[in-house]
């Protein structure tokens, strides 16, 4: 093969595979330093007000409808965002009270008044490791900086 | 040709090194999550149906819990398709850069 013909194929090769990766290469949102902070904040707010789910929801029903408000905001930030469904999900399953993370939580709180202390426990531990996908897929994006650099 | 060739085999060992780096790093998370979750999620059940058993929670509690640990790994899932598509974007902007910055030095 000579080095011309070898050169050739390299290319028409190289572009092709440049060419699918380009194609193939959904954009994704870049980093929210808003988006993060609020995750982790709405992450101790509802960590902090699950403790208290021992008791009557009645006594806490003003801080649980601020908290859903909250959470419902964080969802409309996340889903506003161009190339940013794949968070918008998170945060749909994550405040959707007919599921089973924090907005199905608040639910059965307010329908059944109170919940076991080991129930409650466990579920932080759940809705916590819920909080930090979202928490990891932000952290993870790509940083102004870096598009800046590039 | 000279030159060319030089900017083929620059080319090539710089794409090779940009590829081990960026998939060596990225598989070794995705190993190190998946693994970790694994554990997570047997440890959980076993203790959970322990006080379940025990009546230290209701069933109702016990079945949001499970149903919990479902919509967990959904948005784990979304999470490392996530990180995926990050990864692959930044593999896609690293060649770019790589072409550019080995054409500029090898040819110009």
């Amino acid at each position: 093969m000579t080095g011309k013909n070898f050169f050739y194929k390299f290319c028409l090769s190289f572009l092709l595979f440049t060419v699918i990766l380009f194609q193939t290469c959904t954009p994704v949102a870049s980093y929210s330093e808003t988006a993060y902070t609020q995750a982790i904040r709405l992450k101790l707010e509802s960590l902090e007000l699950m403790s208290k789910a021992t008791e009557g929801y009645s006594n806490h029903s003003g801080k649980a409808d601020t908290l859903k408000r909250e959470l419902r905001f964080a969802y409309e930030y996340a889903k506003g965002k161009p190339n940013n469904e794949l968070t918008a999900k998170q945060w749909e399953i994550m405040i959707n009270p007919d599921r089973n993370l924090i907005g199905g939580f608040l639910r059965i709180w307010k329908e059944d008044l109170t919940l076991t202390p080991v129930f409650v426990s466990e579920a932080q531990g759940v809705i916590g490791d819920a909080f930090d996908t979202i928490i990891g897929l932000e952290s993870g994006k790509i940083k102004p900086s870096q598009l800046e650099e590039q | 040709m000279a030159d060319f060739d030089a900017f083929l085999e620059q080319l090539k060992t710089s794409l090779k090194g940009l590829a081990q780096n960026s998939f060596k790093k990225y598989s070794q998370q995705i190993l190190h999550d998946g693994t970790e979750f694994a554990k997570k999620l047997e440890d959980d059940l076993q203790r959970w149906s322990v006080e379940y058993s025990i009546h230290e929670m209701t069933k109702e509690e016990f079945e949001f819990l499970v149903k919990g640990k479902k919509d967990l790994l959904e948005m784990e899932a979304l999470k490392q398709l996530g990180l995926a598509r990050t990864e692959l974007n930044k593999l896609r902007n690293a060649i770019v850069d790589t072409i550019t910055g080995t054409a500029v030095k090898v040819l110009l």
